[in-house]
């Protein structure tokens, strides 16, 4: 157990360097970059895919997957469009789509663990059903008129810092403590590691397995918070794809896609590598093509790297 | 379990400070470059350039710009539903301080904050092809100066007045973009619009396909399925009425519906050329994107433009 922990340090710092040699280069490259409002805008640009991707990391440590987050943020948002302007409170409101993501997740929790699904099928089965109501509810439509109720989150800032970053750390905050402090973030490192070994020695793999993904859903809903909040807009389509950006995230961060091993510290790294890379590309006017491209040598680099180490 | 977590701490903390250091270093650099040269800079987002009608705009506003001798910076999400990216690339836009930016935004509620961020930036904006909808702007306190677009109203009637030349009674079916979309809306209207004052055809099903390929061959062929004697489609882009002309020939109904699609791609004309469609409604990507780039211009010099420019469309046939 204490040699692979080792590993894994050195993997996040692996990563980090790399962020931080990207972010020089960057910074030579382009004087917009490394300004102070720049930033911080990359920064907000990640804070809402990190917080799909610390919900994806509980996930991906048991050895799961979870790809209907994207929907999830989808229906999420649209409840949230809809109740927002029902005039009910906005703190319920909130709660009510952190909740829907975090009921969504028991779903494909249940499925995972009391129908034995494999995570890929189940969640994919999920991810059309999730889009589908999405689509439904909203009539295929964007909802907007929110008269300003979710600015705060959307463009708001404490002391300089924009609330969704504070969002963002508080979420990663939280999930530290649970991998690091508690009993189930032992498990769930242990589910990842050997689930039949974990089994055997009498912890209920079931029902940890089925809180990872709660936990998953719920930093769904809170990104869909987020999402919305952002464009003041609640829109069916949104979402698209952003389960691979989170789980690419993860696997940048040094999180083993077979469980059992990573961290939410290198998660945060590996979403801002992304960030970075989307930004920095931007600021050197860099065709989106080639930005695709980019981003994809970056994933395979990150894990053959990991792969060697780890041999 | 300290150990990692003093480890975790140290990471974190360098981070911060080579960030801080890189803010320290880099705050002078912007200040020099806004002030270099008088050349403008004009930063331009379009839906996404997997589309080819936003390739065709994007080689008309770059040559146009090399030719003015105006710097183009564009960039445009992979995917036209991505209003979020669209959103990213305005702000890093807003960074690099570029003079006005030509906005194609992929929804019409979802740009208005990031309209208003470029509002708050002193950068004006002029949205080109698609307009952004009235109540989520003012809501945001957001405004543009100018919106630049094909007349698609006019352009679904024009659809209409052809379908009608060559099939004179009958079902017809319609097959619509992303929902709320204002150009969809805008064509489909004009289209049902028309229809229904010449008389004679009957719209039997009108559904979206969200400007897909892949969608119109599937929607086609479960309308199909549905209405099998259907005798014309109006497609409210090339690209739905691409999938559909494949969906037709596969059910063997080749030659027996009559299909319009709209934006006159290359791929549509090739179709049309082949026989296999009658047409479609001609907008000009090129035309739009170089006067929304003159309006831009015209704004920066003289301080005013006009401030809603229909760009005309026309129904092409086979050459």
């Amino acid at each position: 157990m204490k040699k692979v922990n080792i590993k894994n340090v050195s993997n996040i710092f692996v990563v980090l360097v790399a962020l931080i040699v990207l972010c020089i280069a960057l910074s030579i490259a382009s004087p917009w970059f490394a300004t102070q409002k720049n930033l911080i805008n990359i920064v907000l640009q990640a804070a809402i895919n990190a917080t799909l991707a610390c919900g994806m990391t509980f996930v991906i440590l048991t050895g799961g997957i979870d790809l209907s987050v994207g929907s999830i943020v989808a229906l999420a948002g649209i409840v949230l469009g809809i109740i927002v302007k029902a005039e009910i409170p906005l703190a319920a409101a909130l709660l009510v789509c952190v909740l829907i993501g975090g009921f969504c997740g028991l779903v494909n929790g249940l499925l995972v663990t009391r129908l034995n699904l494999p995570a890929f099928i189940a969640t994919l089965g999920t991810m059309s059903i999730a889009r589908g109501a999405a689509l439904y509810i909203a009539g295929g439509r964007s909802i907007s008129g929110f008269s300003g109720k979710l600015n705060f989150i959307g463009s708001g800032a404490i002391l300089g810092i924009p609330v969704m970053i504070i969002i963002m750390a508080l979420t990663f905050i939280i999930g530290m403590f649970i991998l690091k402090y508690t009993r189930t973030g032992r498990y769930i490192y242990a589910i990842g590691g050997n689930m039949e070994a974990t089994r055997l020695s009498g912890i209920n793999t079931n029902f940890y397995t089925l809180l990872v993904y709660i936990i998953c859903g719920l930093t769904a809903g809170l990104a869909a918070v987020l999402l919305t909040a952002r464009l003041d807009s609640a829109q069916p389509v949104a979402g698209e794809g952003y389960e691979l950006d989170a789980i690419a995230a993860t696997v940048i961060g040094g999180t083993s896609l077979d469980g059992g091993e990573g961290r939410l510290s290198g998660t945060i790294i590996g979403a801002l590598m992304i960030a970075v890379l989307n930004n920095g590309l931007n600021l050197l006017n860099v065709s989106s093509y080639i930005q695709q491209v980019v981003i994809g040598i970056v994933i395979v680099l990150a894990v053959t790297f990991d792969r060697i180490r780890s041999k | 379990m300290m150990k990692r977590l003093w480890k975790t701490l140290a990471a974190i903390l360098v981070v911060a400070m080579c960030l801080s250091m890189l803010t320290g270093c880099g705050g002078g650099g912007d200040k020099d470059n806004g002030a270099a040269g008088d050349s403008y800079k004009i930063g331009v987002v379009l839906k996404s350039l997997a589309n080819p009608f936003y390739v065709t705009m994007q080689e008309a506003i770059e040559a146009k710009g090399k030719e003015l001798g105006v710097q183009i910076m564009l960039q445009a999400p992979e995917k036209e539903t991505d209003t979020e990216k669209q959103m990213q690339i305005l702000e890093n836009m807003i960074t690099q301080q570029v003079d006005a930016i030509l906005l194609a935004p992929n929804g019409s509620t979802e740009l208005a904050p990031a309209v208003k961020k470029c509002n708050d930036a002193g950068i004006p904006v002029i949205i080109v092809d698609t307009r952004l909808d009235e109540a989520a702007m003012k809501e945001n306190g957001a405004t543009t100066i100018s919106f630049v677009g094909s007349d698609n109203y006019y352009g679904g009637q024009v659809a209409a007045e052809e379908m009608k030349k060559v099939v004179s009674e009958g079902k017809i079916a319609v097959l619509e973009g992303i929902s709320g979309h204002e150009s969809s809306i805008n064509r489909v209207n004009g289209f049902t619009d028309k229809i229904k004052e010449l008389g004679g055809l009957e719209i039997v099903a009108s559904q979206p396909a969200d400007w897909d390929q892949e969608k119109g061959y599937t929607v086609f062929q479960n309308i199909l399925q549905a209405n099998p004697d259907i005798v014309g489609l109006f497609a409210a882009n090339d690209m739905m009425a691409l999938g559909a002309v494949k969906a037709i020939e596969d059910a063997g109904l080749s030659g027996k519906i009559t299909v319009i699609g709209f934006d006159a791609t290359d791929d549509a004309k090739a179709v049309i050329n082949e026989g296999r469609m009658l047409g479609s409604i001609a907008q000009s990507p090129a035309n739009m994107g170089t006067t929304a780039l003159e309006t831009a211009l015209d704004y920066l010099k003289n301080g005013s433009c006009e401030e809603d420019i229909a760009v005309e469309v026309v129904m092409q046939t086979a050459e």
